[in-house]
């Protein structure tokens, strides 16, 4: 049995969530099941069938003998999962491997008023800042170059939990990054959310409106399509932060002086 | 033609009613329907099992049969959305 919690990875909080992981041979997906969704390269496959969810996986993400998986999660009972795992495989490999990990994460945070995002995750000044983008939009190049001010400060460079308490939003590392290996176990309150876009010429930040950052927003978040009451969890949450945060449309040149031109933005805005 | 309400979810974000539809990954909001009062109200009618004229009738009681037209349109416009989206089956 494996006990997980959102904040154990930061925190010394007990677990609330628990993987029961089994290596032997299960019974795969048959057709009496309804499959929802299914993803392109066939990585995964999801199905619902008597009030519990089935993953069935194809491959381990980062492994190089690929093996199956079966995630079983009870509609009712979310705290527990059980994972099935091919016991004929070359080398035990761990069993929360990408994707299963993932998925137990995303249902974890959307349960806890949490998000999972695309983003990199910097505190400037005591200050929490989100740098949002898909792949290729700079958030390792972004924390590359704050780094060279305090690499101390990089919570992460590829995804970054968001979560609510008491009215604020927060932000934390995940066990995923990106270029840059940084294991920070800081948990900061959000500051402002900027929006990547890379620029050769100049700095520029951008303030916008409620639909264009739903619109950028929606593509950079980790959510569940198939499940009312988590994604009804998770909207909520993200109406919640467009009230309660500042986002911003950030082009940004690469060059040291990022750290200077950030710093003086947050200085002027009128933040607490 | 019949509501799917286990395809969708309504949800007030930003201020506004939109649907989500469930089992696809939203990509942005072009994905999604954001719903105005006259829509709002279809779904509703929709979801009263009434069928596309039985709703333009409606919509011409409540207003006027001066916009008689642009209610057609308007209601053939949202229908054809919805079906776009997959909530309608």
């Amino acid at each position: 049995m494996v006990p997980l919690d959102l904040l154990q990875y930061v925190t010394n909080e007990k677990p609330k969530y628990y993987v029961d992981v089994y290596f032997k041979t299960f019974k795969k997906p048959n057709k009496n099941m309804k499959k929802i969704e299914s993803e392109k390269k066939s990585t995964f496959q999801h199905f619902r069938y008597n009030e519990k969810y089935y993953y069935y996986i194809r491959t381990g993400g980062t492994s190089h003998c690929p093996y199956e998986r079966l995630l079983v999660m009870n509609k009712k009972k979310t705290n527990k999962f059980r994972l099935y795992v091919d016991e004929n495989i070359f080398r035990k490999p761990w069993p929360l491997d990408y994707p299963a990990i993932n998925k137990i994460f995303r249902t974890m945070a959307s349960e806890n008023n949490g998000l999972l995002v695309h983003a990199s995750g910097y505190v400037l000044n005591k200050k929490g800042l989100l740098f949002v983008g898909q792949s290729g939009a700079g958030k390792s190049t972004v924390a590359k170059l704050l780094i060279k001010k305090n690499i101390k400060n990089l919570l992460n460079d590829e995804r970054i939990y968001i979560f609510k308490k008491k009215d604020k939003f927060y932000m934390c590392s995940t066990p995923w990054n990106g270029e840059v290996v940084v294991k920070n176990k800081k948990i900061c309150p959000i500051h402002s959310i900027f929006f990547l876009k890379k620029n050769k010429e100049k700095f520029y930040i951008k303030k916008l409106n409620k639909l264009e950052i739903l619109n950028r927003l929606l593509n950079q978040l980790f959510i569940d399509y198939h499940d009312k009451k988590i994604i009804s969890c998770e909207f909520d949450t993200v109406d919640k932060m467009l009230n309660k945060l500042k986002f911003y449309d950030f082009h940004f040149k690469r060059e040291d002086s990022i750290v200077d031109y950030l710093e003086k933005f947050i200085s002027q805005s009128n933040l607490p | 033609m019949k509501i799917d309400n286990d395809n969708f979810i309504v949800r007030k974000i930003a201020g506004k009613d939109i649907i989500i539809p469930l089992h696809n990954k939203i990509r942005n909001v072009k994905n999604l329907f954001i719903l105005d009062e006259t829509s709002k109200l279809i779904l509703d009618l929709l979801n009263k099992n009434k069928n596309e004229s039985e709703i333009i009738k409606e919509l011409i009681s409540k207003h006027s049969n001066k916009y008689q037209k642009q209610i057609k349109v308007g209601v053939k416009t949202a229908i054809k959305e919805f079906k776009r989206i997959g909530i309608i089956i």
